[in-house]
C-alpha cells in the first residue's frame, strides 16, 4: 500500500504543480481564455467582465470595403432575462497585428433580456483590417477606488 | 501510520499548490492620490452635466464614421478632393465648451484616413465644406433628476452650393439622485 503511495504521490504532485506552469507565450497573438474568441481569422471578441461570461454572447462578426476603409460588425446578444448596460470599444489592427488609430473610446450600450443589437465601427486608416471588439461592464478609475474601499469595509 | 503521514503531506501540498495558482482579482496601478486613468473611459464627475474630452472623441469618431462609409463620400474613391472643415457652431447653452478640442479630433481623423486633403476654412480652393453645429436639449424634475442630450451635426456642401450629405450623433446624459451604475 505504501509503495502504492509513492509510485503515485509524485505524478499527483508533478499534475497538480503543472497547472501553475508559466508556457512561453511570445509567438502567440493572444492566449486564450474563456472570454477570448478568436475564432475568426480578422476578429478578437472579448467579453471583459468575469459577470459577463455566458450571459452576453458575441456574434458573428462581419467586414466589407467602404471605399478606401474597412467596415466591420458584431453582433451583441443578451441571452439573459436581465437588462444591461454595458461599454464597448473597437479597437484597430494592420495585417500584421500593429495598432493602428488608438483613438477609440468606450461607448455605452444597453440591452434588454433578449435584445441583440448589431455595432460597427469604420478603421480609421486604408491600413486597419483586423479589430479587436471588447464588452465590459461600465468602469472607471472612481468605480474601482469604491469596490476597493467597499472590499476593506 | 505511513498512512497518515502520506495523507497529511498531500493535503498540505494539494493546499500549497493551489494557493499558488489562486487569482486574489486584485487591480494594480495605483500611486498615491493620482492615478493616470485611461483616456477612452467615460467618467463624468461634475454635478452639472458636462461633455469630457473622452465625449468628444465619441462624437468625432461617431459622425465621421458615419459620413466615411456614406455613398456620397465613398464615391470619391482616391480622387481625395479639397475639403473644408467649418468651425463648429456652439448652439448649447453652455458658452465654455471647447468646440475647438472636439474640431481638432475631427480633423486628426479625416486627416489620418487620407480620404480628403483638408484646406484652412479662409482658403476659397475647395470642392466641398463641411458644416459643423452642436445642438442641446434639456429636462429636468423638481427631485433634481435631470436629462441632457447633445447632438452633433455635419452638414456638407459642394462649393457650388449643394447640400451632399448630412450626418447626426447623439449624446444623452441622465443625472440621477444616486448614481446608476
Amino acid at each position: 500500500m505504501t509503495k502504492k503511495v509513492l509510485q503515485v504521490l509524485p505524478l499527483a504532485i508533478l499534475f497538480l504543480a503543472s497547472g501553475c506552469s508559466t508556457q512561453l507565450t511570445a509567438d502567440k497573438r493572444f492566449v486564450v481564455t474563456p472570454v477570448i474568441d478568436n475564432s475568426h481569422p480578422r476578429a478578437t471578441l472579448v467579453t471583459a467582465s468575469e459577470g459577463l461570461v455566458g450571459n452576453i454572447k458575441l456574434l458573428n462578426p462581419i467586414f466589407k470595403e467602404v471605399g478606401r476603409m474597412t467596415q466591420a460588425q458584431v453582433r451583441v446578444q443578451n441571452i439573459t432575462e436581465y437588462r444591461y448596460t454595458l461599454e464597448y470599444k473597437f479597437s484597430w489592427e494592420d495585417k500584421q497585428g500593429f495598432a493602428v488609430g488608438n483613438n477609440n473610446v468606450w461607448q455605452r450600450l444597453t440591452l434588454v433580456s433578449g435584445q441583440t443589437q448589431s455595432i460597427s465601427s469604420v478603421g480609421k486608416t486604408p491600413d486597419a483590417k483586423m479589430i479587436i471588439f471588447t464588452v465590459r461592464l461600465p468602469d472607471d478609475t472612481f468605480m474601482d477606488l469604491e469596490r476597493r474601499e467597499a472590499q476593506k469595509r | 501510520m505511513h498512512m497518515r503521514v502520506f495523507r497529511f503531506i498531500g493535503l498540505i501540498l494539494f493546499f500549497v499548490v493551489f494557493q499558488g495558482c489562486s487569482n486574489n482579482r486584485q487591480s494594480f496601478g495605483q500611486q498615491g492620490n493620482i492615478a493616470i486613468v485611461d483616456t477612452g473611459n467615460r467618467t463624468h464627475l461634475d454635478a452639472r452635466v458636462l461633455l469630457t474630452l473622452a465625449d468628444f472623441k465619441a462624437f468625432a469618431e461617431n459622425v465621421t464614421t458615419k459620413m466615411m462609409t456614406s455613398h456620397q463620400v465613398r464615391g470619391w474613391g482616391d480622387k481625395r478632393p479639397k475639403l473644408v472643415i467649418g468651425n463648429i457652431e456652439n448652439n448649447t447653452y453652455d458658452d465654455n465648451l471647447r468646440m475647438e478640442d472636439m474640431s481638432d479630433q475631427i480633423q486628426e481623423i479625416v486627416l489620418n484616413s487620407g480620404l480628403a486633403r483638408l484646406v484652412d476654412p479662409s482658403s476659397l480652393d475647395f470642392d466641398y465644406i463641411v458644416k459643423i453645429s452642436m445642438t442641446e436639449n434639456r429636462q429636468s424634475n423638481r427631485q433634481g433628476q435631470k436629462l441632457v442630450s447633445y447632438t452633433l451635426k455635419f452638414i456638407m456642401f459642394s462649393i457650388e452650393g449643394d447640400r451632399i450629405g448630412m450626418w447626426t450623433d447623439d449624446l444623452t446624459m441622465a443625472k440621477a439622485a444616486k448614481p446608476l451604475f
